[in-house]
């Protein structure tokens, strides 16, 4: 969740796409693991494992949103930038937006986490 | 560690993927180039297939297959980056292997710009990049994301150290005995931890303390620059804050 507000913070002018691309990743990897752990879902410490995850998450109705793409996509630019400067792609991105779709998936895990455990009396 | 050529075992999967591109795009030639690790035949079970799709014109990335990391760019972008002293497209001409259309990446090579060698100051500004990013990301408490952030800030280090040298960087495993041989035994134990160990939170505050020491010894005064930049992109971003949730 803190990686969140970091990468929130990051879309704000002066923009920083770089740090807010790597921000939302692994915001976006954790709380696929929270998901994952929540049900009893095993994961791996591999972040193309992480986004097949997602995508089974996703299809076996543990969450609504399938970010099995994002992370592929946000993975990809975040290595462009680790390698020197940013690649075009990331300046195609619309950080807002990918910001936005963070909070929302965060709000999902969050719930889904809230809803199990008051299902289990935690 | 020694390097071996790319014996083609990913052959199929490249092909199949030039086979997709091309589809997306029938009318822009491009060349494809094996980069990185597995170019070098260096790579570890965690490495991506790093590729450089280099085309005529922008080109649009199909889905990629999984481990697959590829980056775009086109034949005019490459050369003004060579001229500009850019230690990666440097890299990519020099040990790249060119999987198609290999003439055109031959010709490249024989450019003029592709015999420029890299300005080594460029590495220190992608290493404080990582490092404040490394930095930032353990005080938040994610130690693998710090210590994934903390290898690519010592790569980037490591790099700068040898082009200031005159010893052109291999790939990231090979920086281990390239930098001990440089004088760097430090440096290079520690890029061998974060690339080898499992849990790397015990020398994260080590590679911390010791790249901004080296950063700082080698181009104070471009050190100096960035974290004044650093320091007032942050102050903004704190008023920023403030007057949003005030």
């Amino acid at each position: 969740m803190k990686q969140l507000h970091q990468a929130q913070v990051d879309w704000w002018p002066p923009e920083d796409p770089a740090s807010c691309v790597t921000n939302a990743f692994y915001a976006y990897e954790n709380a696929v693991v929270a998901a994952a752990e929540a049900v009893g879902e095993r994961w791996q410490k591999n972040h193309v494992e992480k986004a097949k995850l997602a995508s089974k998450l996703a299809a076996d109705g543990t969450v609504r949103t399938d970010v099995g793409d994002t992370l592929d996509l946000l993975n990809r630019l975040r290595k462009d930038v680790s390698y020197g400067d940013p690649g075009p792609d990331l300046a195609g991105l619309d950080l807002e937006d990918t910001v936005s779709d963070l909070e929302q998936f965060a709000d999902e895990v969050d719930k889904l986490i809230t809803d199990l455990e008051q299902r289990h009396g935690t | 560690m020694a390097h071996r050529a790319y014996d083609g075992k990913y052959d199929r999967e490249i092909e199949q993927f030039a086979a997709s591109l091309e589809a997306l795009q029938p009318d822009c030639p491009f060349t494809l180039v094996l980069i990185g690790s597995v170019a070098r035949g260096t790579e570890t079970a965690k490495s991506d297939i790093d590729v450089l799709a280099v085309g005529d014109h922008a080109l649009r990335l199909p889905q990629t297959p999984a481990r697959f990391h590829v980056q775009t760019t086109t034949m005019d972008a490459l050369l003004k980056k060579l001229a500009e002293r850019d230690d990666f497209s440097a890299w990519c001409v020099r040990y790249g292997v060119p999987l198609c259309r290999a003439e055109r990446w031959e010709a490249l090579r024989r450019s003029d710009e592709a015999q420029v060698w890299p300005d080594w100051r460029r590495k220190v500004a992608h290493a404080f990049r990582r490092l404040t990013l490394a930095a930032r990301l353990r005080e938040l408490g994610d130690d693998d994301a710090a210590g994934e952030e903390m290898l690519y800030s010592l790569g980037h280090v490591a790099r700068g150290l040898l082009l200031r040298a005159d010893v052109f960087p291999l790939s990231r495993a090979e920086l281990i005995d390239q930098v001990c041989q440089i004088g760097f035994k430090p440096l290079s134990n520690l890029i061998e931890g974060f690339i080898y160990a499992e849990d790397t939170s015990a020398i994260l505050d080590q590679a911390q303390w010791y790249a901004k020491k080296i950063l700082c010894s080698y181009d104070r005064e471009g050190y100096n620059g960035l974290a004044i930049e650093f320091a007032k992109t942050n102050a903004a971003k704190r008023d920023r804050k403030a007057a949003a949730t005030s």
